[in-house]
């Protein structure tokens, strides 16, 4: 009996042990969260002091560097939508149709060959995929749009947001496709059984109950799209432009904010501060994205009542 | 035979529902077919694009190692190959002659860098040289004095 009890109090301080351990690593990662969200916002408040507030949400001319410069941040958040839009509309059908393919059509033996194989397109550092924008997409779009009678610019948002799409179809497809496949294959067999044909099943059955992990593959790739800077850098350019034309240069706010903060600035100089008021904006962006697909996600699983996912 | 009321089961909508069910499939498959594609192009794109960088132009001619040459490195070689050799590879000269002593006082026939604007006009790139030295390259080739070998220096040296 004695024996059993020191086992068990043994048991129960290594549990502890775990316990602690496990607290302390969240605590880490929250504290890191509240730390990086602070020091953003004691940053930002400063620049707040120097430049008006209401002009950098509504303003529409950004000049850092000259003697009267200005902070309008429209023109980067619009050129931020504009590629994110871009990259979404590439990312997210091709993406999530790859997915249904490897999921619902391919053998076991062809999903096993084609599932790495899209992966790879994960692993290519986003500077590679960059000068692929910028050295072989962006020229062959000029080309494309000259046959038509349109100019595009060379450094344009359009090639910038396709190649970054593409980037981020792997992410879609290998989250969608896991998704897809974990809806239960007895939800499949009674709508064929019914008479359903595969397409409508997939479309009907299988895609609403996988509805809640597709959104958040896709607000995934949407973050990583919102986030990215090297291909912007080097295939649509620095400058904050305000257009609806996406064959024209344009800038987001990663590549300001590493404009910002790159180069031998003064630290307290507007030029610099700059840059965390747009990661701020950036942060509470990502934020709402974020409230927003939980909520989705909830309301889904709700109608559906799929459990497993 | 009338379909329709002959056989209870027909659905005049069935048609329709299986083309709908194929293009839905014929979408997925053109996705993943997009997909894969472009790995294949973006990466047949860097190697097509990447490999020629591995390799370098040289041109094979007489180098003359003596001191004047050591302290002018230009008159090393023939005045009508200055304009189409490296001038990097010229500059080196007193180094190789003091890691091989016995260079000098000699004419060495060597294979020596040529410069980039040569190197991009063989790989077939936007070049600017002149048109008597493009003469002279091509006449080189002709004679097979002109070689690619493998670009050591990208992966020994930094600049």
């Amino acid at each position: 009996m004695k024996a059993f009890e020191l086992k068990s109090r043994h048991h129960n301080l290594k549990e502890q042990i775990i316990h602690i351990c496990l607290i302390s690593a969240a605590t880490v990662s929250i504290l890191t969260t509240f730390g990086v969200l602070f020091s953003i916002l004691f940053e930002a408040v400063e620049f707040f002091k120097m430049r008006s507030f209401w002009y950098f949400i509504t303003g529409t001319e950004w000049s850092p560097g000259v003697d009267n410069s200005k902070f309008g941040a429209v023109p980067i958040f619009a050129g931020t939508f504009m590629i994110t839009f871009i990259a979404m509309a590439v990312a997210v059908p091709i993406g999530l149709g790859s997915a249904i393919f490897l999921s619902e059509y391919a053998s076991p033996f062809m999903r096993d060959k084609l599932k790495p194989l899209l992966e790879i397109l994960a692993g290519i550092p986003t500077v590679v995929y960059g000068f692929f924008a910028a050295i072989t997409v962006a020229p062959a779009m000029v080309n494309f749009f000259a046959t038509f009678g349109i100019q595009a610019s060379f450094n344009s948002a359009l090639a910038s947001g396709v190649v970054m799409g593409i980037m981020i179809i792997p992410i879609i497809s290998s989250l969608s496709d896991d998704v897809i496949r974990a809806v239960p294959d007895s939800q499949r067999k009674a709508s064929l059984g019914l008479g359903m044909t595969q397409g409508e099943t997939i479309f009907s059955i299988v895609l609403p109950s996988a509805l809640p992990g597709i959104i958040s593959a896709a607000i995934l790739g949407l973050s990583k799209a919102l986030g990215e800077t090297m291909i912007v850098v080097m295939a649509a350019g620095l400058r904050p432009n305000l257009s609806w034309n996406a064959l024209e240069d344009m800038t987001t706010v990663t590549v300001r904010i590493v404009d910002a903060l790159v180069g031998d600035n003064e630290f307290n100089s507007p030029d610099t501060l700059s840059a965390f008021a747009l990661g701020l904006v950036l942060f509470v962006v990502t934020l709402i994205l974020n409230i927003i697909s939980s909520s989705l996600i909830r309301k889904f699983k709700e109608k559906y009542k799929v459990n497993t996912l | 035979m009338n379909p329709s009321t002959d056989n209870p089961f027909y659905d005049p909508s069935l048609t329709k529902r299986h083309f709908k069910a194929k293009l839905f499939k014929g979408f997925t498959i053109a996705s993943i077919i997009f997909s894969i594609s472009f790995l294949v192009f973006f990466l047949g794109d860097m190697v097509y694009k990447g490999l020629p960088a591995f390799q370098q132009s040289y041109i094979q001619i007489e180098v003359e190692y003596n001191e004047k040459t050591i302290k002018s490195t230009r008159k090393a070689i023939d005045r009508k190959y200055r304009k189409v050799v490296s001038r990097a590879w010229l500059r080196d000269i007193p180094k190789r002659v003091k890691a091989q002593p016995k260079l000098m006082n000699t004419t060495q026939i060597t294979w020596v860098l040529l410069n980039h604007q040569v190197d991009q006009y063989l790989k077939g790139h936007y070049y600017k040289v002149k048109d008597t030295d493009l003469k002279l390259i091509k006449q080189m080739q002709v004679e097979g004095k002109v070689e690619q070998h493998f670009n050591r220096i990208f992966f020994t040296h930094g600049d």
